[in-house]
Parts: structure tokens; sequence; C-alpha cells
């Protein structure tokens, strides 16, 4: 049994620690039914799930808080996903969709959009992830232009920069248009209620394309990580690997952010959690990453809803509450996990 | 084990450029099959520059890099890999990685993203741990390594790569003499077994010693090329290093060695 808890998370089984992951997720998201602000106590829901229970709850469980689970659980895979890629290519601890500006592209580009007159329940993914694309190239072509591809450092100050001027623009947005403002105030929070299943659905072929290029990108990526000239020495293609991520990370950020709003940290946490588990390796930390970013969002949005019962806590609130020590905790470490 | 010893690997009027500063102009050269080839000059000289033009890292301004015939860069890079493999000097040895992961990389080139590990693969491994004589080592963490040991492991993961040639940028430069000793005497026993090798080599001793063949550059030309006793004299060490030396035979090896080794007066 010892091996399974070996000292070295990279010489540890793959399953001694997907088992147990992939179980908490499976819980959670039974809690995330289970729980909720309303009246509808966990025992009445365990009776729909039975096929039983009252209309009310019936209404509550199906129309309210299973697609608010489908929510968190797509946002939280995106987001997983997306952090540990970035992290990955950058090879820098540090590099999250939320603190790189490309959340807050996404975002911004939304804003827009529903200051422009449109609103949430009709808006197209595609725009956030126009939106992600742009704040994605913004981003590398600050860190690059002073030739410093892998400037860590660069990069962290080139994503604040941007973040925190295309937050002000938003803020500008909502000062303007106070009839859009409501809307996107909660929205811009992060919010993964009242969404319907039908606004679901279009989000399956940019997964689909995503969750294929991931897998097409995974080897190149791992072994990237020996360093860019012998990747190329094992016949990858470094420049377009990184192309084909920016792509990636853009559908991915895009669809969360159309869908549950800019949420930070996600993409940062899970990563820097899937490496203390597994190692290093992204062939190991990827597999990790998809539940652990919905459980995540999941258990952030369930205590969303308990905490500040009868009303709701925006997400984004309560992951930033439970990022930003884990963020702490990876700049005070003795040297930062290098990648 | 049948590596295709035929691959033959040369440069054609090759001109490579850092931006727009020309580094090798018009240069022509052709490794000789099965033997170790050192690309030996000053600091400067252009001769990383040449290992980076023909193992395709950097992409020439002008003529060509042939593989086989063909153009380099106008093949597919995975097919390039199962031909020619690449030890870089920049290379990163990540923190929890064991000997035999790392060795499993250079099985990569003749995997596709769902073809599962196989036989050839597994036959491929063992065999690199063992001309590397690393078997003992084969589950021990990079980190733990010595550097010899660590750069053993690195030449392995280009063994199991099955590559009838083999560039390697000074893969000794951070090594003390003994474990240059241990990290030569490999890449010569590769050679010894049909292997076409060519690296660039700071320390010119050692490159005659365990080389067949110098090329010799300065200023971005091949200034001389050929087997190392008929190519090092006195003459070319003081062009390409502007020090003046004299020159004897290692007794054992017939290879020769610098003594007496001055600087140039009114130089």
């Amino acid at each position: 049994m010892a091996f399974l808890f070996h000292p070295i998370p990279s010489q540890r089984p793959m399953s001694s620690m997907l088992v147990p992951v992939y179980a908490l997720f499976v819980l959670c998201c039974f809690c995330s039914l289970l729980f909720g602000a309303g009246s509808v106590s966990p025992m009445d829901a365990v009776q729909v799930l039975l096929g039983q229970g009252t209309d009310e709850a019936i209404f509550v469980v199906h129309e309210l808080r299973l697609p608010r689970t489908i929510i968190g659980l797509i946002a939280g895979v995106c987001l997983g996903v997306s952090g540990v890629l970035m992290q990955s290519v950058t090879r820098n601890p540090l590099a999250e969709p939320g603190l790189l500006g490309v959340s807050a592209g996404s975002a911004f580009s939304v804003a827009l959009a529903l200051a422009l007159g449109m609103s949430v329940a009709t808006l197209p993914i595609e725009l956030a992830q126009v939106g992600a694309l742009v704040g994605c190239f913004f981003v590398i072509g600050i860190a690059k232009l002073q030739g410093q591809r892998n400037d860590p450092i660069r990069l962290v100050l080139a994503g604040a920069a941007l973040t925190s001027l295309l937050t002000a623009l938003t803020s500008l947005l909502l000062m303007y248009n106070e009839f859009a403002a409501d809307e996107i105030r909660f929205w811009i929070t992060g919010s993964i209620a009242g969404k319907r299943f039908d606004q679901l659905v279009e989000v399956v072929p940019s997964l689909v394309i995503a969750s294929l290029c991931s897998l097409y990108i995974v080897r190149p990526l791992a072994s990237l990580i020996l360093g860019e000239n012998v990747a190329i020495g094992l016949g990858y293609r470094p420049q377009r690997v990184r192309l084909i991520v920016v792509f990636v990370v853009a559908l991915l950020v895009g669809t969360s952010t159309a869908i549950a709003g800019p949420i930070i940290f996600v993409g940062l946490v899970v990563p820097f959690v899937a490496r203390a588990l597994v190692g290093t390796d992204i062939r190991r930390t990827l597999w990790l990453c998809l539940p652990l970013g919905p459980l995540m969002i999941i258990s952030a949005d369930i205590l969303s809803r308990l905490i500040a019962q009868p009303t709701e806590m925006p997400l984004g609130v309560l992951t930033a509450i439970i990022g930003a020590p884990v963020l702490l905790l990876i700049v005070r470490a003795q040297r930062l996990p290098t990648l | 084990m049948d590596l295709g010893m035929s691959t033959v690997l040369s440069a054609n009027n090759l001109t490579l450029q850092h931006g727009k500063t020309t580094i090798i102009e018009l240069l022509n050269l052709a490794l000789p099959i099965g033997k170790v080839t050192a690309i030996v000059g000053p600091n400067g000289c252009g001769k990383s520059t040449l290992l980076h033009g023909l193992s395709r890292i950097h992409a020439p301004t002008n003529g060509y890099v042939l593989l086989d015939g063909k153009d380099i860069h106008k093949q597919p890079s995975r097919e390039v890999a199962r031909r020619l493999a690449l030890l870089p000097q920049d290379t990163i040895s990540p923190d929890g990685m064991t000997v035999s992961e790392l060795i499993r990389f250079g099985r990569h080139p003749h995997q596709g993203t769902m073809k599962q590990w196989s036989m050839s693969d597994e036959e491929a491994i063992s065999y690199a741990l063992n001309a590397a004589n690393l078997n003992e080592l084969e589950n021990r963490l990079l980190d733990t390594l010595s550097g010899g040991q660590r750069q053993r492991a690195w030449i392995a993961m280009t063994i199991a790569q099955e590559t009838p040639l083999l560039l390697l940028d000074e893969p000794t430069s951070a090594l003390d003499l003994g474990h240059q000793v241990e990290v030569f005497e490999l890449i010569k026993a590769l050679s010894n077994k049909g292997k076409t090798v060519a690296m660039v080599v700071h320390d010119l001793p050692s490159a005659c010693r365990y080389a067949d063949h110098i090329v010799a550059m300065k200023g971005g030309k091949i200034i001389a090329e050929g087997p190392p006793k008929e190519v090092i004299t006195k003459e070319l060490v003081l062009e390409l290093y502007g020090i003046e030396c004299d020159l004897l035979l290692d007794p054992t090896t017939q290879t020769p060695i610098l003594i007496n080794i001055r600087r140039v007066r009114n130089g």
C-alpha cells in the first residue's frame, strides 16, 4: 500500500489519485443537486432523484439545480484544462486565464455586447471566444515585444496590465449604461444560476473541438518540458503546438465565460493541486484537472448557496476567496515549482 | 539492429543567418557514413549554428540541408526524427522524472497520438538502457544522477529513437574529465555499431581522440576537413585559436595531442 502514497508525486500510480478524486467529484455533483438556498430540503431532492417528490421539488431539482450543476461542470472542465495547458506551454506556474487577461478579454467583449443592447440569454458564445482569443494574442504580443519569450515575470506583468485595463473599461461601460448594468454586474462576478439547457447545447461543438485538439497536443506538450530543441529533435513543431494551445484556451475560456461569467483562480489552483498529487507531467495532470476543475467550482457554488441564504453569493467572489490563499502559498514556497 | 546505415546528411551551399547577421555562408559538407565527425573551432565560429542548421532547428536563408538527398525542411518532421536524432545543449531535466521515463520520449517519433506502446518500443528501451549502461539506474530520478550519468541518460533517449544519424551539441561541455570520457566512449561505441555521429566539441585533443573526421571552422567557413592526424597541424591551431603549440602523437591512440601551448608573441 505504501507505494500508492510515494513521497514523489510523479512516481505515484495514476489510479491511486484518480479514483478518490473522481469519487469526490461524483459526490460533489450529487450534493449540488441536494443542497440549495430554497425550501427544497436534501431529503425532498433525494425523493426527486428516486422518481418521486412534490412538483415544487421536481421543478427545483430539474430546472434549477441540474442545469446549474452542469454549467459548473462545463466551466470547471474548461478552466481547469485551459489552466494546465497555459502553464505547461509557458512553463510558468502562474500562467492562468484569469491572471493573464484572457478571461478579462472575454468578459469585456461580452460586456460590450450587453451594453450595445444584447441580452445574456441570447448571447452567442463565439463572441466571448473571440474576446478570449484577442486577449491571448494581446498578452503574448506584449510579453514578446522585448524578445524575451520565456520570461515568466514579464508575461504575468503584461497579463496584470491587460486585466486591469479591460476591467476598467468594463466598469466604464457599466457607468454609462445603467440599463445593462444590473445584468452585467451579476454576470461579471460569475454566476452559474438561471441558465437553461438549450443554452448549454451551443457549447458542445466547442468542447468537442477543444478535446480533440488537447488530445493531439498533449504528447508534444509533454516533450516541450524537455526543452524546445529536444521537442524539435523528436519531430514536433513547438510553434504550431503553441498556436493550437492559444486556440484551445480561447475556445475553452470563451465558453466558460459565456455561460458562467469570468471566474478567476480556478485555472491557477486546479493545476497546482493536480501537480501536488501526480507530478508535473501533463499526460498525468490533464486527467486530474478534468474532475478537479468542476470539483472546485461546484463546491464553491454549493457554499455560495448555503452561506448567504436565502440570497446567493456570486461565484467569482468565492473562487477568489479559495484561490487567493493558494496563490499566496505558491508565492511563499521555497522555490517555484519548475515546469 | 538495422538502422538503415546508408542514410546521408549533407549541406549544400548552406547559408544561415541570425536576423540580418550572416553566420554561415555557402557551406558544403557531407557527414562520412558510420563515422564520428567532430566540428571544432573558436567561440563564435558558427559551429553550433551549423549543427542547428543540420538538425533543422535553424532554417537556411539559402542552400539546403539534404537528408537522403531530399531537403530536410520539405520532409515531415516526424519522419526526419526517425532517421536523425538530436541532443541539443539546452536540455531540461524535469523534476521527478526517472531515467526510463526520459528514454521513453525517444520512442515518440515511432508512435502516433493513438498508437499504443508496442513490443518494438519495449525492445528499443531495453536496448538503449543496455547500450548506455544504465540498467541499474533505470528507475532513478534524473536529479539524483551525476552529470555524466544524466548525459548518458539523454544519449540513451536518442538511442531509443533508433536513428542511423545522431547530432550532439557540445555533449561534454559541463562535465569534468572523468564524465567527459564516460560520454565520449559511449558515443564512440555507438559509432562502432554503425551510427553516423556529428558533434560540436570544444576540446581539440578530445576531438582528435574520439573523432574519425574533423571539421575545423572559422568565421562561418570550413577551413580544414579530414582525419585528425592529417588535419591538425601547428598552422591550423594557430589559425583557429591564435595560439602556438607543438604537436605529439599520443603513444597509445596515435592521435595528435597539443603540448607547450603559448600565446603568440607580438600578437
